[in-house]
């Protein structure tokens, strides 16, 4: 499904060189789910943003489903995050100006097909227990509720990876729950999911386990 | 299973710019006020340039003979509607003298009278109008071709006028004497807009019924005119007889019979006001093109600093398969909406201005002034809405590389 070989990212800043992340060797499996924890600033967000084709590797390979992503031109890597890959992220992403249905449509629109399955972004809202709130905008939702709006938006496409970028971070312990809940059954549905976070204790979701420290991939 | 068609890019555009409502009016503003005020300027400019064409035109002669002290300035003041009293005049039998010069077709005279100051409180004279123009009906090349019906019955009571002067039919009270209109003239954008043109007769009937009154009202203005006397001599050259040839003999002629005349060519007629209207077109142009170019600065400046804090936003979209083209034609259709729509909107206000004050602006800026033709103006609004488009695109090229060119984890980065 997923596999990353020897894949480096390095920044330089002034006369010196940060290893976000430093030959880092991974496959995935379809269904895996694989939970990556580590301190803040261990580099978990930077290697997601390289299996999801944000940033280009320093070095090493990413290949998702056989095809190295940093070969792609721009239209098919865009294609790829559209169709293949559904991103949760750390911060408020949602579109500030479209309401919650239309956030969750959103990614049909970057695909080929004309029209948005407008049942499936409904029932994706109704999933994530916000029916009643798909004609507001975020700014009327809870952190909590744009989380799961978010997720909603992940999942429209019907990917075959979800990467989420710390889900739960600045949520409280019973937010959390219900988000890990939806993320879970999300993996129960067949799809593969790489999450990141610093909390240890929401490392038990996960099928396969990793610890990132310095940019260093460990499984544990 | 429910379709729903899929947001279009135009649909994401006019909701982010409703969602940011201060920038959005900003934009269109600066961009009304630049393209307003380029349209406007250009409508004056063209409708200057019109209205003198029409007042040289509406003079109908080739050639122009005068009495010598008399220069192309007299003539051309008249046009701009400038009243200045024009004491030269000449027998009325240089008419048949100019006539028989080879190579004049037809010649016709003419008199000029300008209407100064009124007594305060005089009531004989409520007539609102800048010169009063003797010609002769019989002869004339100058009424006659810009009315579709002359009245070949025009009696001593009779007047033809310029359109601000009054309606057909109605009468007109001038030195207490009620003249009948038979005749109105189309709006020229001159000073022959306020023009009484009368029979030679009537005006010589006029000037000593301005005497007889001045009798009765002492300090009352006069009409310094006489029988027989006359401004100006109007010639028509005949076909194939080149103008200036036909000037230089009538000049000769009148040296040989000790006539003093001068020879004016219309097209030098209006030379001071071209010159002024083409300064004012260079320093438009100036204007314009500095104030053009700032608001590409400007635009491009503000939607610069937009994007800078939408990087999260950028970024987010790339992350859910947007491409760098989706994003250019994102910053560039916003940017191009504005900027056309404020294109649209000071085209409207530049129109609804000149409409209201385009006279008023016209005469501070000591031009005459008529409104373009319709082709003209709807040439002149595509080429603006072009400006506009190109405007909004210009200013949106840097933004809008910038953003589509970055990679999505910087966009994010930089937006967190």
């Amino acid at each position: 499904m997923l596999s990353l070989e020897g894949v480096s990212k390095h920044y330089s800043v002034g006369n010196n060189i940060v290893k976000a992340v430093d030959n880092v060797h991974l496959a995935v499996n379809r269904n895996d789910f694989v939970m990556v924890t580590g301190r803040s600033g261990s580099g978990k967000t930077t290697l997601l943003s390289l299996i999801g084709g944000l940033t280009k590797p320093t070095s090493g390979r990413i290949l998702l489903k056989g095809v190295d992503i940093s070969s792609l031109s721009d239209k098919d890597l865009s294609g790829a995050r559209s169709r293949t890959i559904g991103f949760i992220f750390q911060f408020p992403s949602l579109i500030p100006f479209l309401r919650v249905l239309d956030n969750v449509r959103l990614p049909a629109s970057f695909t080929q097909e004309k029209f948005a399955d407008l049942d499936r972004a409904k029932e994706l809202i109704r999933a994530v227990g916000l029916s009643k709130r798909s004609d507001s905008y975020p700014s009327q939702l809870s952190m909590g509720e744009q989380k799961r709006v978010a997720i909603a938006r992940a999942l429209v496409n019907e990917p075959e990876i979800v990467l989420a970028d710390e889900p739960t971070s600045d949520l409280d312990e019973a937010t959390e729950k219900e988000i890990m809940q939806i993320i879970k059954e999300v993996h129960e549905k067949s799809t593969t999911v790489v999450m990141v976070t610093h909390s240890a204790d929401l490392a038990h979701y996960g099928s396969r386990r990793f610890k990132m420290t310095a940019g260093v991939l460990r499984e544990v | 299973m429910h379709r729903l068609r899929r947001i279009g890019l135009l649909q994401i555009v006019t909701r982010s710019l409703k969602a940011s409502p201060f920038r959005t009016i900003v934009t269109v503003l600066c961009v009304a006020i630049v393209i307003g005020t380029i349209f406007s300027t250009t409508l004056i400019v063209r409708g200057a340039d019109d209205s003198l064409q029409i007042g040289i035109l509406r003079m109908g002669a080739d050639l122009i003979v005068v009495p010598k002290p008399t220069n192309p300035w007299h003539i051309s003041q008249m046009i701009l509607g400038h009243v200045v009293e024009h004491p030269y005049y000449m027998d009325i039998g240089a008419v048949d003298k100019v006539a028989r010069v080879p190579g004049v077709q037809k010649a016709t005279p003419q008199a000029y009278a300008a209407k100064l100051e009124l007594v305060p409180g005089c009531a004989c004279c409520p007539t609102s109008f800048s010169y009063l123009i003797g010609f002769d009906p019989s002869s004339d090349l100058v009424v006659k071709p810009w009315l579709k019906r002359f009245p070949e019955d025009l009696r001593r009571t009779d007047a033809i006028v310029g359109c601000n002067v009054a309606a057909y039919g109605q009468n007109i009270v001038i030195f207490d004497q009620v003249l009948t209109i038979r005749g109105v003239l189309d709006k020229s954008g001159t000073g022959l807009d306020d023009v009484v043109f009368v029979a030679l007769d009537t005006l010589y009937w006029l000037a000593t019924e301005s005497r007889r009154l001045a009798l009765k009202l002492p300090g009352h203005h006069v009409l310094d005119i006489y029988s027989n006397q006359i401004s100006a001599v109007l010639v028509k050259v005949e076909p194939g007889h080149s103008v200036a040839d036909v000037g230089l003999r009538i000049k000769l002629e009148s040296m040989e019979q000790n006539m003093d005349l001068n020879v004016i060519y219309p097209q030098t007629l209006g030379q001071e006001a071209r010159q002024r209207l083409s300064n004012l077109y260079d320093i438009f142009l100036t204007n314009n093109s500095i104030m053009w170019g700032l608001s590409v600065v400007l635009v491009g400046t503000v939607f610069t600093l937009t994007v800078c804090e939408r990087h999260r936003e950028i970024g987010v979209l790339r992350a859910i398969g947007a491409t760098q083209g989706y994003i250019f034609k994102l910053i560039t259709l916003e940017v191009v909406l504005l900027v056309v729509l404020g294109g649209v909107l000071g085209m409207l206000g530049g129109t609804l201005t000149l409409h209201l004050s385009g006279q008023y602006l016209a005469k501070s800026l000591d031009v005459p002034y008529l409104w373009p033709d319709p082709p003209y103006v709807a040439s002149l609004a595509a080429s603006a809405l072009g400006l506009s488009a190109t405007t909004g695109i210009l200013s949106a090229l840097y933004p809008a590389i910038s953003s589509s060119r970055m990679e999505p984890c910087n966009a994010i980065r930089k937006g967190q």
